[in-house]
């Protein structure tokens, strides 16, 4: 519209001017207005966007890639991929939620929940008669450990980490129960059996009430296992050398108290779900790195692992996600670089968001694959992330 | 009046007992894959609960190594917390258990994992399997 007007005035008064070069400078004079006017919109917008949304977004070390308009559209990716390379085979199931087909992805800016540890003290401890008890300052912040007169009966926090143990039982679970590892056996108690002392939904309900009172939000999904005494004690198994050492640790009996269902609790964000580094080394995606795993019995919560959970701030600002042969190109490129014979093969892609920090505790929520590769020759599994902003490897 | 104190000591004496015998390490199988260049290493043990909380040391006990002539450095790390051991030298002599001791005093019941780093290996590659307790 701006330009017709421009148009008719700059013609229709050619005449009635002293001369082409003033109207010249007239049009030029009015276009840099309308374009500086323009501009001015722009950034109200963005500022409006940022003050709503992102409040933690200056500073921010990672960029998003700006994305072109036609991009927008949230992509489809396929549910399976094949492709064959000089050194990489892709038999690959690719696992997507559908919430993110069908509206895509948004920027997304995090900041931690804040454990608030008096109040655990007195909900999870306050009835026990504390042995011994210590407070210490360290890098990560101030540290506390409450130990009760019972065997194993422990509450430690530091930061936003919460780890209580109340009796020996889930010691021995953990001789019977293995999340991950060579001998992962977690499927064996997926079955959904509900125990005479509570039902499945009912504990969870439970769990989620103690944790909102203490400050958290675990709004997102969770797998529940059913350990059964059983299937406990048939799959009793205590790592030692010495086998003598080793019979003195098995549980002398397993009875039906000793039913519980174990928790593994992950934040979900637009429908995937949020990637919680351990140490840096525990990267993958699963119920053994989830970022709140309890143990619930006929005795309420009798172990509880609380590690960092997060508040999200979501922006209405779509992101622009790469093809799914964007990320099969980098994940080739990667294993056909290496310097040997071997084969991999390319099992499953599935997208998550992965929380990368930036100044003062805010994360960027970056979507991104996590690729599970077979090295044939070994049957090693192998996991590989891969940033579904820009195809690239994650470290 | 004297019968009921001696009964009382004499409970909580078998009580103590009692705990003393249930008292035991977690420990977890490792396996581990350490090479003189830093490539294609698997370093990390699984994590494992600490348990026995008497002492402040970790223990890690070889089963198997690759060759005749190996060795790797071996230290206990907790999960989420600052706290970390010594750091310790782990040879082929099957079945010996070496202790290091961590540098603070470290939380019972909390989770910890070992982190290997190439000692020695005549083929520069150290795998070796065995029995780490936090």
């Amino acid at each position: 519209m701006s330009m017709a007007i421009i148009k008719y005035n700059y013609y229709g008064n050619k005449t009635l001017c002293k001369g082409e070069r003033i109207m010249k400078k007239v049009l030029i004079y009015l276009i840099c207005i309308l374009a500086a006017l323009e501009c001015g919109g722009c950034r109200k917008a963005d500022e409006e966007l940022t003050d709503e949304a992102l409040t933690t977004e200056t500073s921010q070390p990672y960029h998003f890639p700006a994305a072109d308009a036609e991009e927008m559209e949230p992509v489809v990716f396929p549910s399976s991929y094949t492709k064959e390379t000089d050194h990489v085979v892709f038999n690959t199931e690719i696992i997507v939620n559908e919430e993110v087909s069908d509206h895509g992805l948004y920027k997304t800016t995090a900041t931690y929940q804040t454990l608030d540890k008096e109040k655990a003290y007195d909900l999870l401890f306050g009835e026990i008669e504390i042995k011994d008890s210590w407070e210490r300052d360290t890098e990560m912040g101030k540290e506390m450990y409450y130990v009760g007169n019972q065997m194993h009966e422990s509450l430690y926090m530091i930061k936003n980490h919460l780890g209580m143990t109340k009796g020996t039982i889930f010691s021995y679970v953990l001789h019977s129960f293995h999340l991950e590892g060579d001998n992962y056996n977690a499927d064996l108690y997926l079955t959904g059996e509900t125990f005479e002392f509570k039902r499945i939904d009912e504990a969870y309900r439970e769990l989620s009430d103690v944790l909102s009172e203490l400050g958290l939000d675990i709004t997102g999904q969770y797998n529940c296992y059913s350990l059964d005494y059983k299937t406990m004690e048939e799959n009793e198994y205590v790592a030692a050398v010495d086998e003598e050492k080793a019979r003195e640790e098995y549980k002398d009996s397993w009875t039906k108290d000793d039913n519980g269902y174990f928790f593994a609790v992950h934040q979900t964000l637009q429908g995937c779900t949020v990637q919680y580094p351990l140490a840096e080394v525990f990267k993958q995606v699963c119920d053994a790195n989830a970022p709140v795993q309890v143990f619930y019995t006929h005795n309420g919560i009798v172990e509880m692992q609380i590690y960092d959970l997060f508040t999200f701030q979501q922006s209405d600002e779509p992101l622009a996600l790469k093809s799914f042969d964007a990320v099969a190109d980098t994940i080739a490129y990667k294993y056909n670089m290496l310097l040997t014979d071997e084969k991999y093969e390319v099992k499953s892609a599935e997208l998550f968001f992965r929380p990368v920090e930036g100044d003062q505790e805010s994360f960027e929520m970056i979507p991104a694959w996590e690729v599970t590769v077979r090295e044939v020759s070994t049957e090693r599994t192998l996991h590989m992330y891969v940033n579904a902003l820009t195809a690239e490897e994650m470290l | 009046m004297k019968n009921k104190i001696r009964m009382t000591i004499l409970m909580i004496c078998a009580c103590t007992m009692m705990l003393g015998i249930n008292a035991f390490a977690e420990s977890t199988d490792y396996t581990i894959t350490v090479t003189q260049s830093g490539a294609n290493e698997d370093n990390i043990s699984k994590r494992t609960k600490r348990t026995d909380c008497d002492i402040n040391d970790f223990c890690v006990t070889p089963r198997t190594f690759n060759t005749n002539n190996a060795s790797f450095w071996a230290k206990s790390i907790q999960l989420y917390g600052s706290i970390e051991s010594e750091e310790i030298y782990v040879e082929n002599g099957i079945g010996e258990s070496r202790y290091g001791r961590y540098k603070t005093t470290a939380p019972c019941d909390e989770y910890y994992f070992m982190k290997a780093r190439y000692g020695y290996s005549s083929t520069g590659t150290v795998k070796s399997t065995g029995v780490y307790e936090a």
